[in-house]
């Protein structure tokens, strides 16, 4: 408010000399932006350039999309090869044509010989073709005419060869036309294939990338995150815990699903029937063994360790029938590839899965046992921290705390020597590690061990930081880092596509969570509702629109994404549009552009029908 | 008895909401909480669930030191605490049963609630709950297809599934029209004196308060002004909750 006034004391003169100076700077900026971009009237106006721009103008406007049924009619003149003493025209009639030829003869490459025609197809294209004595089945063009109106045409042209002989030689004169469409034309055909696979390439991306966002959605909402505070020593708790909940989750997965697919069952019967036994026991566990409390009232140490033990083996056997359900996939799915004709992608999909599990499984498994890990620790230091005395709780609190700087020190410095592989590994992990543990210990001890630390806050500004740097960066510039990591084609696109999806629908997503009306969610934290249960119920019902709505946006936007996303080599319809263009068949690269033209316009339409109906 | 000792908040802004405010609340009592726009009420019954963390002073409910709980122990505290809103604050989306039910959500099983199974006890509970404030054939329509009256009915049996020992009602009548908020203020005091509920309730008109709470506590810019029978509030002692200039209408 105080500078508003201070603006508003500027005397008249002041203002206007504010408004020219302003007005100035506008102008400097815009003359050197004028410059910058080398904007200029040279090149537009040379008119060999104009001429090649027409060119293409009318290329593009002509669209390559089918082949033609073509008639075609010839008839013969002759020429001598060289002169004789006499030089005379000659004259043939066939029907209603006549072609005239003057001379009728040539001595060298410089001579011009001039053909007459009448009575051809009026606005008919033709070629003259010379039959080479000597050689059988090559021809030579000549020339090329267009008849008029009327039908008539005339024509100079050169040899471009001379080869005596006695006999005359043969000189044909073609008219070629369309009488209808015959089919499509491969440029059109390649352009269908290329968009169905440009359409499904976007459906993927947007697909995986909506999986993804939503959970990271609400980590990124900060109403969600701003009330979470924890003390220091159930954060570290937590850091300290999910690499080891990752290590623990991932060698056990590892060993489980070698032991599943090393030992002496290889039959992929007894497999399947072995993971049938397997989620039977699975089931049974889970619906009858898990003891529950009707009244949620606090539950026996026994009855908790006992629920725990059989979480435990549930989990345990799931792995297991998993890895016997994935093995069995991989032979079946190779098995319907083969076998299923042209719906064998279903096989094909099916092993791809099944692969995917028995490779991904372990590391998958292992990040969430690191964040159930983190889940538990973080609980049990925040209960011990605040049911300790002072004292202890807050020598407790150094001790985490040191050795949870340590692990994120080492982790940071190990993430940064597998990026830059230094000469002294150990003076960017464990130095630094046991140095940030001792100061960190240190500084702690003069904090009070029980105030929370906004580590909603503080987890919701890192995610929002990272979204954002991956969204500035095009999707186009990361294809080209995935073709080089998987090659040149659709799954680089679908890779950089979905990447910035994660991101773009992220923010989006989590910019619906906080404009969310806060009254249910109040309600619904005070009937004791965990955070899990408070998404649920008070935030999921209020989002679902929105979000589909984004979804169905999202989706559009990457469509067009996939159009250019193949100049990258990122696949789709792209790629052959860049590969059309570099090669200048511009008649080929405006079908592509009409289809890329009608999918956007189509699935726009669709979506701002589907978006209107929903909200 | 709920026992507030020298509460007060000051809220980030460094806006004093409470000052130094104490009272006692015996087990079943329906007191009324009046005072301006503003004068603290709502922070008032929020601190007590704790949807607002007090700055200073505590909150004793029977054994439990409700200002200090934290985690599960929180939940748990929160679960024997209904609380009813001047907006219902249902989930309009939803049906009016599930909004019924997330009255259970400290209760049940997390992982069941979250893929919406409850235990039949509680759908049958719930049902119970909206025949009891008269509006058992609305369960499955959409809140937002409900009139104002109809969700504060929801609001109150959402908040009875949680079993509540003390109801927070922050100005429950205050969207309504007059006829409707005897109505459901009617009904809010008859359940919690069948089932021997403390209530905490705000409003805003005099005439309420006097129909129907046992007792009343006042406050004017955050501080405790008057506790007392709500007959006992004559012209001098309203001037000093609601200022000089204020005109009973009421």
């Amino acid at each position: 408010m105080a500078k508003r006034g201070k603006k508003e004391q500027l005397s008249p003169g002041m203002s206007a000399l504010r408004t020219v100076l302003i007005a100035v700077i506008l102008f400097l900026v815009y003359a050197f932006a004028v410059q910058d971009t080398q904007i200029n009237l040279e090149e537009p106006l040379d008119p060999r350039r104009q001429e090649t721009t027409i060119r293409v103008l009318r290329a593009l406007a002509r669209p390559n999309l089918f082949t033609f049924n073509e008639e075609i009619r010839g008839m013969d003149i002759n020429i001598r090869m060289p002169c004789g003493d006499e030089i005379i025209g000659s004259q043939v009639s066939l029907g209603d044509r006549t072609t005239t030829l003057s001379p009728n003869c040539v001595t060298t490459t410089q001579d011009v010989l001039t053909l007459r025609g009448e009575g051809f197809r009026p606005n008919t294209s033709g070629i003259i073709r010379w039959y080479p004595p000597g050689d059988v089945s090559t021809t030579r063009a000549l020339s090329s005419f267009r008849t008029d109106g009327e039908g008539n045409f005339e024509i100079e042209f050169t040899m471009p060869d001379v080869r005596p002989t006695d006999e005359p030689q043969r000189i044909e004169v073609e008219e070629k036309w369309q009488t209808g469409i015959s089919g499509l034309s491969e440029a059109s055909q390649i352009t269908l294939e290329k968009i169905t696979e440009t359409i499904l390439l976007a459906l993927l991306a947007t697909t995986v990338g909506t999986i993804l966002a939503i959970p990271i959605s609400f980590i990124a909402a900060r109403n969600l995150m701003e009330n979470f505070g924890s003390p220091l020593a159930a954060v570290m708790s937590a850091i300290i815990a999910l690499p080891i909940g990752y290590f623990v989750g991932r060698s056990i997965t590892n060993l489980l699903i070698n032991m599943a697919t090393t030992e002496l069952i290889t039959n992929t019967f007894v497999q399947l029937v072995i993971a049938v036994i397997l989620i039977i026991a699975v089931w049974a566990i889970v619906q009858f063994g898990v003891s529950r409390t009707a009244d949620g009232e606090p539950e026996t140490t026994r009855d908790r360790i006992v629920s725990i033990l059989q979480f435990v083996l549930a989990a345990i056997l799931s792995i297991f029938a998993l890895a016997y359900l994935g093995q069995v996939g991989l032979v079946f799915g190779g098995w319907l590839e083969s076998n299923l004709g042209f719906l064998g992608f279903i096989g094909g999909f099916l092993a791809l899965a099944s692969e995917f599990f028995l490779i991904g499984a372990p590391g998958i498994i292992g990040f969430l046992v690191g964040l159930v890990a983190m889940s538990y620790a973080s609980r049990f230091g925040q209960e011990a921290v605040l049911g300790l005395p002072d004292g202890s709780s807050r020598i407790l609190s150094v001790v985490v705390t040191g050795i949870g700087t340590a692990v994120l020190v080492f982790g940071i410095g190990s993430s940064l020597n597998w990026l830059y592989v230094f000469d002294n590994p150990q003076n960017w992990t464990i130095i630094p590690a046991i140095a940030g543990g001792v100061l960190g210990a240190v500084g702690t001890a003069f904090i009070a061990p029980k105030r929370l630390m906004p580590i909603g806050f503080i987890t919701y500004t890192i995610v929002r930081g990272i979204l954002n740097l991956i969204r500035s960066i095009e999707p186009l510039v990361y294809v080209i880092a995935f073709a080089v990591w998987v090659g040149i084609g659709p799954f680089a696109g679908v890779m950089a596509l979905t990447l910035h999806t994660v991101a773009a629908l992220g923010k989006l997503f989590s910019e619906q969570v906080e404009n969310i009306s806060e009254g249910p969610l109040e309600a619904i934290t005070a009937t004791g509702a965990n955070a899990v249960q408070r998404v649920v119920f008070a935030v999921i019902p209020q989002i679902v629109p929105p979000y589909i709505a984004f979804t169905l946006y999202r989706w559009d936007i990457n469509v067009r994404m996939s159009t250019i996303i193949g100049f990258g080599g990122g696949g789709g319809i792209g790629f052959v549009l860049s590969q059309a263009i570099n090669l200048l068949r511009y008649r080929d690269a405006a079908v592509m552009m009409i289809a890329i033209a009608i999918v956007v316009g189509t699935l726009d339409y669709v979506s701002s029908r589907v978006r209107a109906r929903i909200l | 008895m709920l026992r507030v000792k020298n509460l007060s908040k000051i809220y980030d802004d460094g806006t004093q909401a409470l000052t130094d405010v104490s009272f006692n609340v015996p087990q079943g009592e329906f007191l009324s909480v009046v005072g301006l726009s503003g004068s603290g009420k709502s922070t008032l019954l929020r601190c007590i669930n704790r949807l607002i963390d007090p700055s200073v002073g505590e909150i004793w409910w029977k054994e439990t030191q409700l200002s200090h709980v934290t985690g599960e122990e929180l939940r748990r505290a929160r679960r024997k605490i209904g609380m009813i809103f001047q907006h219902f604050n249902l989930v309009d989306r939803s049906p009016v049963i599930t909004n019924v039910l997330s009255g259970r959500l400290g209760y049940v099983n997390p992982m069941a609630s979250v893929f919406g199974r409850f235990p039949a006890s509680d759908v049958k509970r719930a049902r119970n709950n909206l025949d009891r404030v008269g509006i058992g054939d609305k369960a499955d329509n959409r809140a937002d297809e409900l009139s104002g009256g109809q969700k504060q009915r929801v609001g109150i049996a959402r908040a009875l599934m949680q079993d509540p020992e003390i109801m927070l009602a922050d100005e429950p009548v205050a969207s309504l029209d007059p006829v409707l908020a005897h109505s459901i203020m009617r009904q809010l005091k008859d359940i919690t004196k069948e089932d021997n509920i403390t209530v905490l309730c705000s409003l805003h008109f005099l005439d309420l308060v006097q129909q129907y709470s046992d007792r009343v506590i006042a406050l004017n810019e955050g501080k405790l002004v008057f506790e007392g029978k709500p007959d006992e509030i004559d012209d001098e002692r309203f001037k000093d909750i609601y200022g000089k200039e204020a005109e009973r209408i009421g």
